[in-house]
This record gives C-alpha cells, sequence and structure tokens, in this order.
C-alpha cells in the first residue's frame, strides 16, 4: 500500500457502463458466499450487450459496500459479513466486475471505429498481439490483458485463429470492451511527473471494437465509447477511397460525419486519434510519395535511441503523416476534408498501412505487415504519455 | 500462533475472535449444509454432512474457552471440551500447525493429461516412504485425515507405471518437522491439484480456487513432448495455449497483494531426449513465459518425472526442495 494513498489513486471508470465514481464508491464482492438477491442491472446487461449469462448460470456472489468502522487494508480491500478479507470489488452501478487496478492507475478508454472491410479485426489483432509479445524487450513495459476475461475473449476471438489456426476470425457479435493493462516494471511509484518524459507509469485501456452494424445494435454504448474515448482509431480501407466513383457520396464517409456529430456536434475530437488507412498497397494512387510513406511506415523502427534513452520515434512517423496527407489531398481530397473537419490536426496522424492480413479462398488467412497497426497504437501510448517519444520536452 | 489458515479455502482466522469448534461427536448429528455445499463444489458427494453441530463462544452451549498449550479449548456447559477447530467459511477442519508462518501451499496447474495429479502423488509418496533421504534435517509426516498413507502410496506407484491416476479433490498435505532434538518450528506444505476445477471465467476462477490468492507457488505442469512439439512448430498456437492458462493461473491471484512465484515443471521428463528440457528451451518454445513472468515474484524451471531412476539424482525431491525449501 502506498505512503499517501489521495496521491496515488484515480477516480474509477467502469468499462462497462462508463460510470465514474471513487474508490470508495466501489462495491466489495464476496466469492466464498453466494447470493439469492438477483442484480438486474448485471444480468440485462450481459444479456443484451455481451450476449452472456451472468456467472455462467450459477448464483451470484455477495455484492456489499465497506462498512465505515471496517479498518481492513484502506481502500482496496473490505472485510466480508463472515470475517473474510476480500479484494475484489465491482461496478456500484451495473455490478460488473471491475479489475483489479481499477482505481490505482490512470484508466484510458479507445474506441476503434472503421468501415466494414477495413480490417479492422485484424487490425486489433496485430497491433495487441504485437505489444503483447513485444513491449518488455523494446521498452521494459508490458501491455498485457487486465482480467480472464479479456484474455480469453482476445485469445479465442483473435489470437487463436489468426495466429494458431491461420484462419479468418469470425464477425464480432457483442460490444464487449478488452481490458488491457499498462505497467512500466520496476517504475517507483507514486507517477514520475517531473523530470522524465512519461506522465503515468501504469494505465488500464478498455478498448471497443466497434463497427457500424455494433453502433446500430448498441447505440448507447458505442456512442457513450467514443464520447468518453481518451484516444481514437480510425481505420478506412485506402483501397476502397481511392477507387470511390464519387468520394462526395461516399457512404463511410457520411455514416462517420454523421456519427461524430451526434456525439460532439461541430466541434472536432481533440484528443489524439490515429487514422490508419488499412491496404494501402492495394490502393489505385500512383504516386511516389504515397509508396515512400508506406515504405517508411513499416521499416521504420519503432524504438530509437536518444541521448541512450529509448524513445518512440514520433518525429519520423509525424513526417511520414504529413506526406501521406499532401498525397490524400491532391488524390482523394474529398477523404481529407472530413477527416480534418472532425479530428484536430495537431492531434491526428495518418498511417498508411499494407494489407495486414490475406485471406485465402480455402478459408486461411495468412499474417502479412503488422507493423504499422504496431506503430499506430505505440503512437497512442506516446501521445497519452505512456511512452517516451522523440517529440517530448524533457523538463 | 493465535492464527491458522483453512487449507481447504485459503481463509486466515484469527483463533481470539473468529474461532469456531466442531462439538465432541456425542453431541446431536445436524445437517452441515455449509461443509456440505462447499465439498459439493469440489466434486465430493460422498462426504458425510450430518454432523456434531458448530459452537463458538456466544453459542448457548458454550461455557467457556480456555486456552491450553497455545490453543483454544471450547468447554461446553454440559462440561465436555472439544479442541477441533472449524473455518468459519467451509466448516472444514482447521488443522495443526497452520498458522500463517507455517503453512506454505503449491497450486498446480496445467492441460489435461499434463502430469499434475501424478506429480503430486509422486511427491507425496517420496514424502511418505522415501523422507527425501537427502534432506536430513526433517522428518516428513503425512496429513492422514485427508487422505491414507497406503491409498496415496498405491495411486502413486499405478501413476508412476503409466496409468492415470484419480483426481486428489483434497488438498494433500505434509508435515515437516525438525528432528525432537532440534526443537523448531513445523511446518504444513499443502499441495492443490486443480485438475477437476472448471475454470471457464473469472468468476468461476475466484470462486472455486479461493485457496489459490494465498498461495505462494503456482506450479505449471507442461509436458515434455508438448515442449518438444513446440519447439519444431510453425505456429505460435502452442504458445497462445500457454498464454491462456498463465491469464486463468493471474487472475487467481491478480487482487491479492503478494505474487507467488512460478515453477514450471517440465513433467514426462522421461519422454524427454536425452539430457532433459532446459530452461533455454522452455522460453523459446513458450516466448511468453518469459514476458508475464514478471506479474510472478520469481521464475524456476524443473525437468521431473512421476517415473522412479535409479540414478540422474532426484528431480521430484529437487522440486520439493523448490518448492518448500
Amino acid at each position: 500500500m502506498a505512503v499517501n494513498e489521495k496521491d496515488t489513486t484515480y477516480d474509477i471508470m467502469c468499462p462497462f457502463c462508463f460510470k465514474r465514481y471513487t474508490n470508495f464508491n466501489a462495491l466489495f464482492v464476496d466469492h466464498r458466499h453466494f447470493s439469492d438477491e438477483i442484480y438486474p442491472g448485471q444480468a440485462e446487461y450481459m444479456r443484451n450487450f455481451l450476449g452472456t449469462e451472468p456467472f455462467g448460470g450459477r448464483e451470484g456472489p455477495i455484492y456489499f459496500r465497506k462498512a465505515p468502522n471496517d479498518s481492513t487494508e484502506g481502500m482496496f480491500a473490505a472485510a466480508t459479513e463472515y470475517g473474510d478479507i476480500t479484494r475484489t470489488r465491482a461496478c456500484p452501478y451495473c455490478y460488473n466486475m471491475l479489475p483489479a487496478s481499477a482505481g490505482r492507475v490512470k484508466p484510458f478508454s479507445v474506441a476503434v471505429i472503421g468501415s466494414d472491410d477495413a480490417e479492422r479485426s485484424f487490425y486489433i489483432a496485430a497491433a495487441l498481439h504485437r505489444l503483447n509479445t513485444s513491449m518488455l524487450a523494446n521498452y521494459g513495459t508490458s501491455f498485457i490483458p487486465a482480467d480472464y476475461g479479456t484474455a480469453l475473449f482476445f485469445c479465442e476471438q483473435y489470437e487463436e485463429p489468426l495466429y494458431g489456426e491461420h484462419t479468418v476470425p469470425e464477425a464480432m457479435t457483442s460490444i464487449t470492451p478488452m481490458v488491457f493493462e499498462f505497467t512500466r516494471i520496476g517504475a517507483a511509484a507514486p507517477e514520475e511527473w517531473k523530470g522524465s518524459t512519461v506522465t503515468y507509469n501504469n494505465a488500464l485501456f478498455y478498448i471497443y471494437n466497434i463497427d457500424k452494424e455494433l453502433v446500430d445494435r448498441y447505440p448507447m454504448i458505442a456512442y457513450t465509447a467514443i464520447a468518453q474515448a481518451g484516444a481514437l482509431i480510425l481505420i478506412s480501407d485506402a483501397a476502397e477511397q481511392a477507387a470511390a466513383a464519387d468520394p462526395l457520396y461516399d457512404q463511410w464517409l457520411g455514416y462517420l460525419t454523421e456519427t461524430m456529430r451526434k456525439i460532439f456536434g461541430p466541434i472536432a475530437f481533440d484528443r489524439p486519434a490515429a487514422v490508419v488507412l488499412s491496404k494501402a498497397d492495394k490502393a489505385d494512387i500512383p504516386d511516389k510519395k504515397w509508396a515512400a510513406a508506406l515504405r517508411s511506415v513499416v521499416s521504420q523502427k519503432l524504438v530509437v535511441s536518444e541521448s541512450l534513452k529509448k524513445v518512440f520515434p514520433t518525429t519520423a512517423f509525424a513526417k511520414f503523416s504529413d506526406q501521406t496527407a499532401s498525397v490524400l489531398r491532391a488524390r482523394i481530397p474529398a477523404y481529407i476534408s472530413v477527416i480534418e473537419s472532425l479530428f484536430s490536426k495537431e492531434n491526428t496522424m495518418f498511417f498508411p498501412a499494407p494489407e495486414f492480413f490475406e485471406a485465402h479462398e480455402d478459408g486461411t488467412a495468412e499474417i502479412k505487415e503488422p507493423a504499422a497497426a504496431e506503430a499506430s497504437f505505440m503512437w497512442l501510448l506516446a501521445k497519452l504519455g505512456l511512452l517516451p517519444n522523440s517529440s517530448a520536452v524533457i523538463l | 500462533m493465535s492464527d491458522r489458515r483453512c487449507i481447504f479455502c485459503g481463509r486466515l482466522i484469527e483463533l481470539e475472535t473468529d474461532a469456531l469448534f466442531r462439538l465432541p461427536p456425542d453431541h446431536p448429528r445436524v445437517k452441515d449444509a455449509i461443509y456440505a455445499d462447499f465439498q459439493k463444489a469440489r466434486g465430493l458427494f460422498d462426504i458425510r454432512s450430518e454432523l456434531p453441530g458448530v459452537c463458538e463462544k456466544r453459542s448457548p452451549e458454550c461455557a467457556k474457552i480456555e486456552w491450553e498449550n497455545g490453543k483454544p479449548v471450547l468447554i461446553t456447559k454440559t462440561g465436555r471440551s472439544t479442541d477441533t477447530l472449524i473455518c468459519p467459511t467451509c466448516h472444514s477442519e482447521l488443522f495443526r500447525d497452520t498458522d500463517s508462518a507455517s503453512v506454505h501451499s503449491a497450486v498446480f496447474f496445467g492441460a489435461k493429461d499434463s502430469g499434475k495429479t501424478s506429480l503430486i502423488l509422486a511427491l507425496a509418496e517420496r514424502c511418505i516412504t522415501g523422507q527425501f533421504s537427502s534432506d536430513e534435517r526433517y522428518r516428513y509426516i503425512f496429513n492422514e485425515k485427508l487422505y491414507n498413507a497406503g491409498d496415496m502410496t498405491a495411486e502413486a506407484e499405478k501413476a508412476s507405471a503409466g496409468e492415470k491416476p484419480r483426481d486428489l479433490r483434497r488438498p494433500a498435505a505434509v508435515y515437516r518437522v525438525l528432528r525432537a532434538n532440534e526443537g523448531g518450528k513445523a511446518f504444513c506444505d499443502v499441495l492443490h491439484d486443480v485438475s477437476f476445477i472448471d475454470t471457464v471465467d473469472e468468476e468461476s476462477v475466484l470462486t472455486a480456487l479461493p485457496f489459490a490468492a494465498s498461495a505462494e507457488h503456482f506450479v505449471y505442469c507442461i509436458p515434455a513432448d508438448t515442449l518438444r512439439d513446440a519447439l519444431g512448430a510453425d505456429n505460435e498456437s502452442a504458445d497462445i495455449k500457454i498464454r491462456k492458462d498463465m491469464f486463468m493461473m493471474m487472475s487467481a491471484f491478480r487482487f491479492s497483494e503478494k505474487p507467488p512465484e512460478l515453477d514450471i515443471a517440465v513433467t514426462k521428463s522421461d519422454l524427454a531426449d536425452s539430457g532433459g528440457p532446459t530452461e533455454e528451451q522452455v522460453y523459446t518454445a513458450f516466448p511468453s513465459i518469459r514476458e508475464l513472468s514478471m506479474f510472478f515474484s520469481g521464475t524456476k524451471v524443473y525437468p521431473v518425472s512421476a517415473v522412479k531412476r535409479d540414478s540422474g539424482g532426484d528431480p521430484v525431491g529437487q522440486l520439493y526442495a523448490g518448492l518448500f525449501g
């Protein structure tokens, strides 16, 4: 337990219902005893939004609020009615379980939105799989699922089909958030606010994979996820955008504009946004600059050493992004004008990416080039103050 | 010594305030639903659920509680005494020498048929019959209230001959005591087999493995043939499976303050190629283990086999020493 809890805690944001509250309001869960009580809020959420049953049809555990006279180990543990100690907590509004580090670290939510054939799921699989396995070697940090539910879901929905069986994953039918935890190993606590190029040593990431169909089916969650998002990843099919007969009447751009305007009104999204242009190698854009930007994004090392310090090369990627934007301005002006009207220029970065995976006719899929996917996610981490980056001002 | 840990559910009980007693055997037997439910949750349907009632200092049957030799004894109003302590959570018996400093527990995980039960049986059998002759300091005494030593030895013999053993639905406990003339503290080493537990999601892990949060060692059993196949495989399927299992293990202690140690036991090592599997091979075949090992307080790799070998040392004994010192 930290010496001064006040300085090292954050408000909790529930990944399921987006309610924000302090650690004192979280409920504790007694898994050793079962309750006859039914929690309609949770049952409804699980059934309607996640397509699952609470507790898999078993009896639910007892939820309780910490008693005022309970002196058990600060705000992250409580004594149960039976004198036991529990550290498992749940949301007081929707009764879903909170990640273990909720309230201890900064929560960020990231919405991944994209058009139907833009390889959105492949992007998530590639980026998170790479981050899962390479962050320790690159930065001495980890980026792993924060709970068993996410680990199982990510493995069964994305990793196992693509990296194990080489098959195309099935389409998402629920809007289950994936909760990942970023941890800087061996970092001093509390957070290093000064004298460092990073703002947070640890963070929770709630990742929402949202497409048009899921927005239509679960509008409340999808709109709130986008509205609350600390960062956004927009995936567009570059090949489709480039080939559109009349880009002004592009359905996807219209839908994107409508959705963003519904949520933010006339104000541009001012938080970090990575615009990933998938299938950029398949796009019919005969421009040397486009090919050069694509080549550079793929071949750029994701870790560079500046004064013996490992940093993310933000400056280099900003250069490639500017190159890409200038090509888009010349070749697909309708697309870039929509993006520039919806996202603030200074917090938006373009990542042209070759096809992430190639699906064969026999149902198998071949992993191609995940470098751009990984780079875009790492740029977001740098932008949110979790990874040191080359354009940061060292205090 | 004023606390005891329940080796079944992992709860630490303060004897001063929370001690609960089973009344003497001549008291009327009543249905103990808490005990029956907990045992049934572990798949034990043949237990006796009609037991003498439970009693504590606030119960009408209780006259007083006295302390004898550092442990509480309840005297009933009829003048009978009982020193059988039970856990307030699961109503299972609390055994001696299970205070927070004495009890050491290890949870054995792994895929189906990875040799978890055989390994526990081999460890228990070596304690019962072999006394781990390499370590002269201790005497190993098997807790026969949980399993009969003879049955355990016979089951271990079957497992070492290659037969599939029965699941161990109760933990196996071994007392490690110093020789009488050396005095000192006794230890209780607890081995948990989780083969039979259905851990489909986080809720079920937390419900079914309450003892795992306080375990000091998580022993992950990987068969030698799985390791060999993974080394030669051209996809990441085996590593992804390992990662899934590791996350399941981690979710059991994710909320606790002290992370356990991770021990990788490469089981069925008698089937491995000459020289036995090495630590480097494990990390090469399963890079996830290296990535996730930072969430544990330490990681060690042991090549073990339930099959007794005449030469080449005692790998099972080395694992026991690694786990419990």
